[in-house]
């Protein structure tokens, strides 16, 4: 499957670079207008610059904007910077909104203002309208090509007017009607009115119960919405109620995506930005990663204070010192664990807050039952590794116990700092590997240390 | 926040209509209850009614109706509400759901109940039992077979009437597909260009041939990815003769994204993925898809311990050696798990190809210098600033900030290293994220820290 689109990829772009080579416009077109725009954008970093650049000079901006819609941001800028503003513009125009949004917020702002002042006042309006959305709100994503029906149009002129009209529209399948305040009524498809009695109204077909999204809301809340309901598209409404644009399925597969690559980086204390791996420069990566490690690192100091308050113990019982990273390491991963399944069962809302006890009590009774597995191998260890000053029941006690005790406060830990983060209004995923395994390094070994002075004495 | 409580008050509203309907069940009571709750928000408020109540709902409700909340509510409440139902009602109510979701609910059922379901289902019944022939997580397994074909042959008036002949059944078709006379799939149309079309203009003239579909035996994960890239609203699903089986469609696709994320992450978290829910799953399934892992990680980390204990007597004149021990081998760990988790991401969204590799490591052997840097400068400022009795303060610092430049720079590079070999030896990378990376970090930092120890006391 795999390499039946590489090998298709590889002859579009051994085509694509003989007929720009041959400078045969006409053929050029012919070829282009056959294969399909993602195919193109994948064939398009293969290219030269220059050739990218002639490529799209001779391409008229229909089949342009179908392209660019499909290319990568860094590609996408770089065309738009270099072709005139003329043809950018153009290009802009025959692109879909959401799609033309979000690539002009990301060009600077003096080409950004080039190319609005050089559409008409209408358009540059609307533009200017979308780029005020959040990016990550629903009105950052949506489109604006839909259409709205009247309830009173008779179905065969909402026919007439969707052939008029339609050409531009996203979808078909989820035609919305509205009132004259712009107030979505209702809902229907293509197919409601094609197969209608031509007689009737709109308003008499329509199904009255629309699924809607505020222009503010969360694009997360909006993807929620789709999975619930398993809608196509969902209509986004202004403060006063009224239609301003419409969300559809493939927009939301893009939502998903972005969500759960924030939610890994995240869960591996990542501050996670919108740009693709191979676009993102090293100091940006750099400066991603190293916020968390500092704040780890300050509190994972706590733990050399703790050790230096044992001091004396640990001068007494060098031994004791063997088994603590195993320790710490092995209750880090439980949390891991934890807080893992809870953070994504939290993000899919397959739990919720009022689960909390129920969670907690479950990770009680995991945590013990993997404690004890991994005390016993503790145990085990402890009696594999020579040491001289602490007798072998003692050093065995003591390890099975605070294995245990630790294996099972990592788990419950795990999955109820989460909680509690999500209870204070934070994002749960946050709080996972390794802040979870950070905390449990400095209680592991204050449970440690407490537990050998209790056993051994010392 | 706000749109979680719009969605709450949703299901409270058709909990209500639930109980005035259950209360006295007269047809103003359904109409008031169909026109002004939604499916998804009916089977949310079923969540709050006892069994014998949802029983008693279902069983009142006419089946069409009754299916489409049903398809809503999750797997294991369908299942255990087949249980009450009767096999009559229940064969009733799935032929009247979406095949896909029938095959999902059947599929969860024991041979013998599925059978006799299937057996009081008649024509649709065929549909669906061909449909459970499929693996689960291919494209067959998650398509639905409620799509519409027109044969080229035919012209845009025939069509019209194919299209109202069949309607209800295939609410879910965005584009109609175009079948020759062996049902192979040759083209693609939207309804928009069949109602841009003049009523003599045969389908073959107006269909689009450049069609893209999947196999029914292409796993899912590839399906999401041809269907990402083209930005379908559906997809078709052949078989190996290129006949026409079913569509995906785009919700099945956010599903098998939610799915695959949630595989990636319980993986990358050192557990075996799980089979259902986290709610559903019992605690001893849980415990047996981690203690797996955490056996294996605790046997790798016993090492450390054989390190430290190799290391006895460098430890015991220097005890202040130890307190920098769970600082070091934490932030290798966590700049291996960091790198880790982009690089596998990264992978899972194939924003890698074969020739990126070397990029990528060059790529992260900087990031990984400056992180290393950066955290050296910190380490060494808090070993000069930790009271030590044995050590002098610039040896303190020496060693713990050179062993966090090297332990650090060695974590990240692992953590990117690893999954991108695990991924070139066609193995799935999602494993070797954080608990693993952080185990053998936990070795490799101890052996370097002492190393250097060792090297700057001249020990």
């Amino acid at each position: 499957m795999e390499e039946d689109v590489r090998l298709r990829i590889d002859a579009i772009i051994d085509e694509i670079k003989a007929l720009l080579a041959r400078k045969d416009e006409a053929a050029l077109i012919a070829f282009v207008e056959d294969q399909h725009p993602a195919d193109l954008a994948e064939a398009f970093s293969s290219l030269t610059e220059e050739e990218r650049k002639t490529l799209f000079d001779l391409l008229p901006s229909e089949l342009a904007a179908d392209i660019v819609e499909e290319l990568e941001t860094e590609y996408q800028t770089e065309i738009m910077n270099k072709l005139e503003v003329e043809q950018a513009s153009d290009i802009i125009t025959a692109m879909e909104s959401d799609d033309a949004t979000d690539l002009l917020s990301e060009l600077e702002e003096q080409k950004q203002d080039d190319i609005l002042s050089n559409l008409d006042k209408e358009e540059a309006e609307e533009f200017q309208e979308l780029l005020s959305y959040e990016d990550d709100s629903s009105g950052g994503i949506m489109g604006t090509e839909y259409i709205a029906l009247s309830p009173n149009m008779k179905v065969d002129y909402a026919l007439d007017f969707i052939r008029r009209t339609g050409k531009e529209a996203q979808t078909l399948n989820d035609i919305y009607v509205v009132d004259p305040d712009e107030r979505i009524v209702g809902v229907l498809s293509l197919r409601d009115i094609v197969v209608a009695n031509p007689l009737l109204k709109i308003g008499e077909i329509m199904h009255r119960k629309v699924v809607k999204v505020g222009v503010n809301v969360d694009q997360e809340e909006a993807a929620m919405l789709f999975k619930k309901y398993g809608v196509s598209a969902i209509p986004v409404v202004d403060d006063q109620d009224r239609l301003t644009g419409i969300i559809t399925a493939d927009d939301i597969l893009h939502v998903v995506d972005e969500e759960a690559t924030e939610d890994i980086q995240k869960m591996a204390g990542v501050i996670s930005n919108d740009d693709t791996y191979m676009s993102t420069k090293a100091t940006r990566l750099w400066s991603s990663r190293i916020i968390w490690l500092v704040v780890l690192f300050l509190a994972d100091l706590s733990s050399g204070f703790i050790m230096k308050g044992f001091e004396k113990s640990l001068e007494v019982a060098v031994s004791l010192t063997f088994f603590i990273p195993l320790l710490i390491g092995c209750a880090g991963n439980a949390g891991s664990q934890a807080s893992a399944v809870v953070i994504r069962s939290l993000a899919l809302k397959e739990v919720q807050i009022k689960d909390s006890m129920e969670i907690l009590w479950k990770e009680l009774r995991i945590g013990l039952l993997l404690g004890i597995v991994t005390g016993i191998a503790g145990v085990v260890l402890s009696m594999l590794i020579p040491h001289s000053e602490i007798s072998w029941a003692a050093m065995g006690l003591t390890i099975g116990i605070s294995i245990l005790l630790t294996v099972t406060l990592g788990s419950v830990a795990g999955a109820g700092l989460p909680i509690l983060a999500s209870l204070l209004r934070q994002d749960p995923a946050v709080i996972a590997g390794p802040l979870i395994t950070t905390v449990v390094d400095a209680a592991g070994l204050v449970i440690y240390f407490t537990v050998a002075k209790i056993i051994i004495g010392v | 926040m706000q749109q979680e409580n719009n969605v709450q008050a949703k299901s409270l509203d058709a909990l209500s209509l639930v109980n005035a309907f259950l209360e006295n069940p007269s047809y103003r009571a359904y109409k008031a209850l169909a026109s002004q709750a939604l499916p998804a928000d009916i089977a949310e408020a079923l969540k709050s009614l006892t069994e014998e109540q949802c029983r008693r709902f279902l069983t009142l409700l006419p089946s069409e109706f009754a299916a489409d909340i049903f398809q809503e509510l999750d797997l294991d409440l369908q299942v255990e509400l087949f249980g009450v139902l009767g096999a009559e009602k229940t064969a009733d109510i799935v032929s009247e759901m979406e095949s896909d979701d029938a095959a999902d609910v059947l599929s969860e059922l024991d041979e013998k109940q599925a059978n006799e379901i299937l057996e009081g289902m008649q024509e649709e019944g065929e549909d669906v039992k061909d449909l459970l022939k499929y693996e689960e997580d291919t494209s067959g397994g998650i398509m639905a077979t409620e799509y519409v074909a027109l044969n080229k042959d035919w012209d845009v008036n025939r069509a019209f009437e194919e299209l109202r002949a069949i309607c209800p059944d295939a609410d879910k078709a965005y584009y109609v597909y175009v079948v020759d006379d062996d049902g192979r799939l040759v083209g693609v149309l939207s309804l928009r260009d069949l109602v841009m079309a003049e009523r003599t203009d045969k389908i073959a003239d107006i269909m689009n041939e450049n069609v893209m579909s999947v196999k029914a035996d292409t796993d899912q994960e590839e399906a999401a990815h041809t269907f990402k890239k083209y930005g379908f609203l559906s997809l078709p699903v052949v078989d190996d003769e290129g006949r026409l089986t079913g569509i995906i469609s785009a919700n099945d696709i956010i599903d098998v994204l939610d799915e695959e994320t949630t595989e990636d992450i319980q993986k990358m978290s050192a557990s075996l993925p799980l089979e259902g829910t986290y709610r559903s799953a019992k605690v001893l399934e849980l415990w047996s898809k981690r203690v797996v892992w955490l056996l294996a990680l605790f046997i790798t980390g016993a090492l450390t311990s054989g390190i430290m204990k190799g290391n006895e007597a460098l430890l015991g004149q220097f005890v202040t050696l130890i307190f920098f021990v769970p600082l070091l081998v934490d932030e290798g760990g966590n700049a291996g798990s960091q790198a880790s988790a982009t690089i596998i991401r990264a992978l899972a969204l194939r924003e890698f190809e074969l020739g990126d590799y070397l990029k990528v490591l060059w790529k992260e052997f900087w990031v990984s210098a400056m992180l290393g840097l950066s955290l050296a400068v910190l380490a060494f400022a808090a070993a000069v600033v930790m009271p030590s009795e044995s050590l002098h303060w610039m040896q303190a610092g020496t060693i713990v900030g050179l062993s966090t430049l090297i332990v650090v720079l060695f974590g990240s590079v692992i953590g990117s290293v690893l999954p991108l070999a695990a991924h070139m030896a066609g193995l799935d990378p999602a494993v070797l994220a954080g608990p693993v990376i952080t185990t053998i970090v936990d070795s490799a930092g101890l052996l370097i820290y002492f190393g250097i120890a060792k090297s700057v006391l001249g020990f």
